[in-house]
């Protein structure tokens, strides 16, 4: 065995053992399992404020959501509705995985979530108050609530995990950035990750600054707006929240009897403006790093950002992995809109579900798919699946794959 | 410019408190640390930010430096009212 197998071998190291989901299609795993196999959308015009004046007036907004139920008091107005997602989310997937950190040992709990966003809400409220009455009515906290790394501070915290902490920042691509930095700190000291993430930017100064990329959809129509791999494509609809998940060895998983799905290979990349898209490369080094032919792939989640152009790349680029459509492609984000940060943490659970129930969620609203993939359409696909790849590309560049298999591959 | 009294003081802590997780101040608990009351830094620059909108008083941010007590505190911010009475 040469060195290069055996850090392949250390690859299947690591189990996905809970799932704490928080997003417009729902605030369980199970909740938003039902929503994607029914099709049922969490699109709606924005509420959190009054977007007449704005070219994009829908989102994926968590509507069920109050913090005063599902946040502690004192944490509510020292953090952003970003990280409150996060500390509910943390708090379900850390109960799904039954684990109680005040038994284990607190330097081998790390945290590390992806956040693109960081508190814009929060930060929009001190700026209005630093613009329209003065410096010194900015609130204290707004130094610890904007920042990226907030989230994964306050979860820290809170469950008194004094691992390694990190945060990633690669927009979409940072939720599978993030697995793979879990993956690491596995192999070193930390028994137990808590990885995934969030965002929430819908406030006018975060869809404002969103606006800027010119890739949001500006369709008023919910079923109509977001049309990933179809030739009505118009851009994509803004989400919030994401998915927090726990992540252990794949030996504490086992002997717990528990997991959703093992975490196979990971890979990332980047793509320079105006240069070819280095995505088929991504692709191929996470299938490598998993040890798998392209045929041992069984459904593929896609990044699907809504934009023909992009959308052409990404289905190029998995034609030439895998062969015209010779996986099944999907992108039941639709319904939730794009989180961000949260986005490819949330794709993790929904493919997690998929392995487990042998059913592939479809992506409605598609009608006039574009060639060379075979997108799930219409209905769930019923299928044998023992492995998924969960595809991530992030604005500015970052790309970033995930190869999940179930725990008894 | 009044005295900022214990009262003045407990009515903002009240305010910022609305998540209960401070200890009420009391004329028996002047002495007590802050730290020990529930206040962190950030706690206590929250506490002085509040004092400075509402009392229109400048209050340099190493204050939070020198206020271990909520007597302190109290002497810290009248000492400061005397100074721009005086100015």
């Amino acid at each position: 065995m040469n060195p290069v197998d055996t850090q392949a071998g250390a690859a299947t190291d690591m189990v996905i053992t809970g799932l704490g989901v928080v997003a417009a299609t729902g605030m369980s795993a199970e909740e938003h399992w039902t929503a994607l196999l029914a099709g049922k959308s969490g699109i709606g015009r924005i509420s959190r404020f009054d977007p007449s004046s704005y070219p994009v007036t829908l989102g994926g907004e968590v509507r069920d959501f109050t913090a005063r139920e599902q946040v502690p008091r004192r944490l509510i107005p020292q953090t952003d509705h970003w990280t409150h997602l996060a500390l509910y989310g943390a708090e379900r997937a850390l109960a799904d995985a039954r684990i109680d950190p005040a038994a284990l040992p607190e330097f081998e709990m790390a945290v590390v979530t992806s956040s693109s966003s960081g508190g814009t809400e929060f930060g929009q409220h001190e700026m209005e108050r630093l613009y329209g009455q003065g410096p010194a009515w900015v609130g204290a906290y707004q130094s610890i609530a904007w920042f990226y790394a907030a989230t994964t501070g306050q979860i820290s915290i809170r469950h008194g995990m004094r691992g390694p902490c990190g945060v990633i920042s690669a927009e979409q691509a940072g939720g599978l950035d993030a697995i793979g930095q879990a993956r690491r700190l596995l192999r070193g000291e930390s028994r137990l990750v808590v990885t995934g993430g969030t965002d929430a930017s819908l406030c006018p100064y975060g869809l404002v600054a969103q606006l800027s990329t010119g890739l949001l959809s500006r369709v008023a129509e919910p079923e109509r707006a977001y049309l990933p791999f179809d030739q009505r494509a118009s851009g994509y609809v803004p989400g919030e929240g994401g998915a927090v998940l726990i992540a252990e060895r794949a030996a504490d998983a086992r002997r717990k009897g528990r997991g959703y799905g093992r975490v196979l290979g990971y890979a990332s990349g980047f793509e320079l403006p105006g240069r070819p898209t280095t995505l088929p490369r991504t692709l191929r080094k996470a299938l490598d790093d998993a040890r798998l032919a392209p045929s041992g792939i069984d459904v593929v989640f896609a990044d699907a950002v809504g934009d023909p152009r992009r959308d052409r790349v990404e289905a190029d680029a998995l034609a030439e992995v895998f062969g015209p459509g010779q996986v099944p492609v999907t992108a039941p984000k639709v319904l939730s809109g794009r989180l961000y940060g949260g986005g490819a943490p949330l794709d993790i659970a929904t493919a997690l579900l998929s392995l487990r129930d042998g059913v592939i969620p479809h992506t409605p609203g598609v009608t006039r798919p574009v060639g060379g993939i075979d997108l799930v359409r219409d209905t769930p696909r019923d299928a044998e699946l023992r492995t998924a790849l969960v595809v991530a590309r992030g604005y500015g560049g970052f790309n970033a794959a995930v190869v999940l298999g179930r725990t008894d591959t | 410019m009044a005295a900022f009294t214990l009262q003045d003081l407990q009515r903002l802590t009240a305010v910022a408190n609305d998540e209960d997780y401070l200890k009420d101040i009391t004329e028996e608990g002047l002495d007590v640390e802050l730290a020990d009351l529930g206040f962190d830094s950030l706690a206590l620059l929250d506490l002085i930010g509040r004092v400075q909108r509402e009392y229109e008083v400048d209050l340099p941010d190493d204050a939070v430096g020198t206020m271990k007590t909520p007597r302190d505190f109290l002497d810290f911010v009248n000492d400061r009212i005397s100074e721009s009475a005086e100015a």
